[in-house]
């Protein structure tokens, strides 16, 4: 018996449609449809979200103001460069140190002769 | 809204997952139109013809799709992801819920006049309806692995190779169930084997 015939025979059987089983109603996903609706506006407005973000930086360059701009800022970072020269001594210091200081030991704070020097304002 | 339903027709159900994760819900529409009648002809056989729990069931399997469609994996066949997800809907509910059994004479009432009477396979004589109540009734007294394999193997028409990745066992094992099946089937149908009649 199990044969070929057999095997369409309970194909057909079993067939939905023949066994009487309906095809269910579409008021069964309700609710899931709703999560699908909801899902898509949620995706819409994290979409729009994102695109205005984008949009603040977004940049509309142009070849010759930013070729201009990028000239312009680099002679000004040569103008303004640290400048280094040597003090007596010949040891090579830059402005910006001799002007903190730090290692002008005529001005430092630990010198004596500017340390006796300060008016204490104490006198007996 | 017919004319935009027919659009997704032509996405193959791997496609329409795609589109139901951008939450497009006619893409959801035609899966269901796809597939509810088959999960839900299933679901009635699992749960041993009790409709409203199959309902349920079928439910509950299309909103769990629409909550997390990001769960398929789409190096999978849709067709037997779905049954997966049927099927250990089953196991969940055959484990967590007494399944009443239905009695022959309910059976009855659920197999009616609507096997197509022009249907006959050459060797055997039989009547279609008496065959498909029999039929139904030895399914119902499988167990539920069993019942499964010959559910997806005879409504489904599945591979066997399918059918072991949706049961999750050896391809084995889905053989072994489909012969012990209709082993039974045919100690119990022998009447309608026209060699013994």
């Amino acid at each position: 018996m199990i044969n070929k015939n057999l095997d369409e025979l309970l194909i057909a059987s079993m067939h939905p449609e023949n066994s009487e089983i309906e095809k269910p109603e579409a008021e069964l996903v309700v609710a899931a449809r709703q999560m699908i609706g909801l899902r898509k506006r949620q995706l819409t407005e994290r979409s729009n979200l994102l695109q205005n973000f984008m949009q603040f930086f977004k940049l509309d360059l142009r070849v010759y103001p930013v070729g201009i701009s990028v000239l312009l800022l680099f002679g000004l970072v040569l103008f303004l460069r640290e400048q280094h020269y040597s003090n007596h001594n010949g040891t090579v210091i830059s402005q910006a140190e001799s002007m903190l200081s730090l290692k002008n030991s005529t001005i430092s704070v630990n010198s004596n002769t500017m340390l006796t020097s300060t008016p204490t304002g104490l006198r007996n | 809204m017919a004319e935009r339903k027919n659009r997704f027709t032509i996405y193959s159900d791997e496609e329409l997952m795609c589109l139901l994760c951008r939450g497009e819900v006619l893409a959801f529409d035609e899966l269901y139109d796809r597939y509810s009648q088959r999960l839900l002809a299933y679901f009635v056989r699992m749960l041993n013809f009790d409709r409203d729990l199959a309902k349920d069931a079928l439910q509950d399997l299309f909103l769990k799709i629409a909550e997390s469609p990001e769960k398929f994996d789409r190096t999978r066949s849709f067709k037997t992801w779905i049954f997966s997800v049927a099927s250990n809907r089953c196991k969940n509910f055959y484990r967590h819920q007494a399944i009443v059994l239905k009695s022959h004479n309910e059976l009855s009432v659920v197999l009616q006049e609507s096997f197509d009477p022009n249907f006959s396979a050459p060797a055997l004589r039989h009547d279609n309806r008496e065959f498909r109540k029999m039929l139904e009734e030895t399914l119902n007294d499988l167990p539920p692995e069993k019942k499964e394999a010959f559910i997806l193997k005879y409504q489904e028409e599945k591979s066997i190779a399918e059918i072991a990745e949706i049961q999750n066992c050896p391809e084995g094992s889905v053989k072994s169930r489909l012969h012990y099946t209709l082993k039974l089937l045919e100690e119990r149908l022998y009447m309608f084997n026209p060699v013994n009649s």
